[in-house]
């Protein structure tokens, strides 16, 4: 399988930063500012939408360049560790090919890092 | 194992190596601290270090998923400010940070011996008080050594004891017992558990638990609810992540919750939306309730709460037809008004009447392994005259049946005026009342700063410690001890299993209340090892420590309608375990302790309608304890990885309010009010409601230095907060005071 691409799914995500932790226990970045996988907010204001008020106070886990997917250090299956403990179950890690098909709402971005 | 209880860990392996690391499945809690107890995975590499922490997917609890906090871990137990070694200072050279002197653990216990003995021989134990904070390894044992040294003196040193005991105390005068919102959490299976179905609807009532994951509950868990349908009604001032994807969310006056829920029980009751065959069958004082409700109409609801009457009515309609309809409730319930324990009771009543409770995807009644409140384990060496000389009973009945806990308002009185005797000491145990809980820490600090003795057990040297402590004990980080995780919530016996040695001499609570008790009391204390006592502890399960490590977590058998099927009795009749066995919406246990039997509402104190003089001149209401991501209350300020997502107190402040005030986001200024003032970074977002401020509690300034107390003193907010309770003594106004700002400049 080729991992070159995550879901990150803005449905879920609720910003806990838990996967910019595991990352930065996972690789050992020479900085806490530093990190394979940083949160991004989206909000927060309010808006009508067909008579009802509506928020946008949504959260990605986005890649960044330094994301190396955990190259070499999984098993066959195992998913990264900035994914398997998100509470939100908002992260996976993958084939762009096989997620995109899987990416079906607005709030679900496929982000390629290889 | 005791017939019933689910071995989880049966079968898995409970320790391997992976090249040249070492992985051990057990369980995080304490120190730090936390509510939960998540099963991890820890590895270890040749020399011992803890190199990387990942949630445990075989258990049931947390499923794999794991908070930032754990994920620090690795830094946490590296962190140069961990206190290493026993310390002892003169008693006149208190708050000063160079007079400490390193000493060994026999001296420093010895000092602390000597002290309690002779306190208890000139005065008597009562005169030792007992501190301890929340979520920590202590309650039990800290509890234990008290009584056994014939202290009923322990308290947490929150005005009101407003950390759950409000909701608790007064669920024991209704209920005869407690209910946890249904998350599937009590079943190894979880949500494929055959009996379990998510709710249709979760009420969230004052709770942001996806940054706290408060009191036993994971906030992931529900998001899993949304997931499978469940649909929220967020009741919260604030606008939280929670409350932007809910189908409703009620943006309430701060301090008027207990309005609302009687504005809710008006118009289910006379739109005819209550469960008639629960509350025929199953209750007490409905009658009663539907007369103390009638006032409060769904415009004079709306009027008091700030809301839209149409808001009211379309959220008690759906959590009326809900079924099922869960309910989660956070500290806002104890500490947003005076008058909390009326307040949770008219809120257990919206989902008593609609027939939620004991029911599935509902609000269950969990199973315990250890009593969580009340006489047992803890309290048990205490003589009928020990628990008459604690502090706050003769004031307030329900601190001598309803908890464990002597009165932090009564207490704070006696010290001040000696009446009705003079206290002399204190034991404060992982816990930093002057930086994190107590309400007016100033007024605190001096009533506590003359008693004759203080020792202070903790992972750091904190504000409290620096400014009272005599002896200081250091405690250690939970990869470097053994212990048992029951933590709160719906039980279960999770065990924590030693993969570290400890830094420097740190030991764990559980250790240092075994050693000082062997001294003070050996009779009570005939344990031989500290694993011994854990034995003891969870006896319930008919499971030794050692046998834990194969077995653990275990979850205790658990049923629905415990009620129908006489489950819940001493006498194993049907109902519930109180008075007259039916849920007392109006309370005989309140009554005869010459509380009001029913709920009610009182205007928050101060406030816009109290008290419109003070709110002329501090025309913003301010919630305080807002949770932030990476802290637990008063710690974790010095791990980097963790500081970084959190760095500086915030007061929110809506755009509106920012513009009125010009001030602008980023600034620093004072919030201030009658009584006090602390220095914030301004938030300007519209996360606040217009007209409130909320702010964050427990900040100091790790860097700022001990000279300085690490500048508690400008940074608390709880220099804003008075100390007072309501009529129960249980209750406080921590989330709905007085407040303004100023532009800041040095002094």
């Amino acid at each position: 399988m080729k991992n070159n691409a995550f879901v990150i799914d803005g449905n879920w995500c609720y910003g806990c930063h838990a996967c910019e932790l595991a990352c930065q226990m996972e690789r050992q970045f020479p900085s806490v500012d530093q990190m394979g996988i940083q949160v991004a907010k989206l909000g927060v204001w309010d808006y009508e939408q067909d008579g009802e008020e509506k928020w946008q106070d949504t959260f990605f886990a986005i890649p960044t360049d330094q994301c190396n997917s955990c190259a070499g250090t999984l098993k066959e299956g195992q998913q990264p560790v900035c994914a398997t403990v998100c509470g939100a179950q908002a992260l996976k890690l993958g084939d762009y090919d096989e997620l995109i098909k899987e990416a079906d709402t607005r709030r679900q971005m496929v982000v390629r890092i290889a | 194992m005791k017939e019933g209880f689910i071995p989880v860990g049966e079968g898995l392996p409970s320790q391997w190596t992976e090249g040249d690391e070492t992985i051990t499945r057990t369980t995080a809690w304490s120190a730090p601290g936390c509510h939960n107890g998540c099963g991890v995975l820890l590895h270890t590499d040749k020399e011992g270090n803890l190199t990387k922490v990942e949630g445990d997917p075989d258990c049931p609890f947390n499923e794999g998923r794991l908070c930032l906090r754990c994920l620090a871990m690795p830094q946490t137990m590296n962190d140069p400010h961990r206190a290493l070694y026993p310390l002892k200072r003169p008693r006149d050279q208190r708050g000063n940070p160079d007079a400490w002197e390193r000493t060994t653990w026999d001296d420093a216990i010895d000092i602390i011996v000597k002290n309690m003995k002779e306190i208890k021989e000139k005065y008597g134990a009562h005169t030792f008080m007992f501190n301890q904070g929340t979520g920590r390894d202590i309650t039990y044992y800290q509890t234990y050594l008290a009584s056994a040294y014939g202290s009923a003196n322990v308290l947490g040193w929150q005005a009101g004891e407003s950390c759950y005991l409000p909701r608790i105390s007064g669920m024991a005068g209704t209920l005869g017992g407690f209910f946890l919102t249904d998350y599937s959490q009590q079943f190894v299976d979880r949500y494929d558990n055959p009996d379990w179905v998510a709710p249709e609807t979760l009420v969230v009532w004052g709770a942001n638990f996806l940054n706290s994951n408060s009191d036993g509950n994971m906030g992931y868990w529900t998001i899993e609810l949304m997931k499978r349908g469940t649909k929220l009604i967020v009741i919260d001032p604030r606008l939280t992540w929670l409350s932007a994807h809910a189908e409703q969310r009620l943006r309430l006056r701060p301090g008027t919750d207990g309005a609302l829920a009687l504005g809710l029980c008006n118009y289910i009751i006379e739109n005819d939306l209550y469960d008639h065959d629960f509350v025929d069958k199953w209750t007490y004082g409905f009658d009663e309730l539907k007369e103390v409700c009638k006032p409060y109409t769904l415009e004079k609801t709306a009027e008091i709460c700030w809301l839209d009457p149409d808001d009211i009515a379309r959220a008690a309609r759906t959590i009326a037809t809900s079924k099922p309809c869960a309910m989660q409730w956070g500290l806002a319930v104890d500490c947003n008004n005076d008058e909390a324990v009326p307040q949770a009771h008219a809120i257990q009543c919206v989902f008593i009447i609609t027939g939620q409770i004991d029911n599935p995807g509902g609000n269950f009644l969990p199973v315990d392994i250890q009593t969580y409140e009340g006489p047992g384990f803890s309290t048990g060496l205490l003589t009928e005259e020990d628990r008459n000389l604690k502090i706050g009973v003769d004031r307030f009945p329900m601190y001598k049946y309803g908890s464990t806990a002597a009165s932090g308002d009564a207490m704070l009185e006696c010290l001040e005026t000696g009446e009705p005797y003079q206290m002399h000491g204190a034991w404060i145990q992982s816990a930093s009342p002057l930086v994190c809980c107590a309400n007016d820490p100033d007024r605190v600090y001096n009533a506590m700063k003359d008693l004759d003795f203080i020792c202070m057990i903790d992972p750091y040297m904190n504000a409290t410690a620096q400014a009272l402590a005599d002896v200081f004990l250091p405690v250690c980080m939970f990869p470097e001890r053994n212990g048992i995780a029951l933590t709160t919530g719906s039980q279960r016996a999770a065990r924590m299993t030693k993969v570290c040695e400890p830094k420097g001499e740190s030991k764990s609570d559980p250790e240092i209340v075994l050693e000082v008790g062997k001294k003070l009391c050996p009779e009570h204390f005939q344990w031989e090892t500290v694993e011994d006592l854990f034995t003891d502890f969870i006896e319930t399960t008919g499971v030794t420590f050692e046998e834990l490590e194969d077995l653990q977590p275990i979850y205790p058998p658990f049923e629905y309608y415990k009620h129908e099927k006489g489950l819940l009795r001493p006498d194993g009749q049907p109902g519930f375990n109180t008075q007259t066995g039916r849920i007392e919406i109006y309370s005989t246990m309140f009554q005869s302790m010459g509380l009001d039997p029913l709920p009610y509402f009182e205007e928050p104190v101060p406030g816009p309608v109290s008290d419109p003089e003070k709110f002329e001149k501090y025309p913003y209401i301010l919630i305080t304890g807002t949770r932030r991501p990476a802290f637990f209350h008063s710690e974790h300020r010095t791990i980097p990885g963790l500081r970084r997502v959190n760095p500086d107190p915030l007061v929110e402040i809506h755009p509106d309010d920012a513009k009125d005030l010009d001030v602008h986001d980023g600034e620093w200024v004072w919030l201030t009010n009658y009584q006090g003032r602390c220095k914030r970074k301004v938030s300007v977002s519209k996360e606040a409601l217009k007209g409130v401020f909320t702010a964050d509690h427990a900040w100091y300034y790790p860097e700022a230095g001990p000279e300085n107390l690490y500048d508690v003193r400008e940074l608390n907010v709880n220099n804003l907060i008075p100390y007072t309770t309501g009529k129960s003594g249980f209750g406080t106004n921590m989330k709905a005071n007085l407040c303004t700002i100023e532009k800041f400049k040095e002094d």
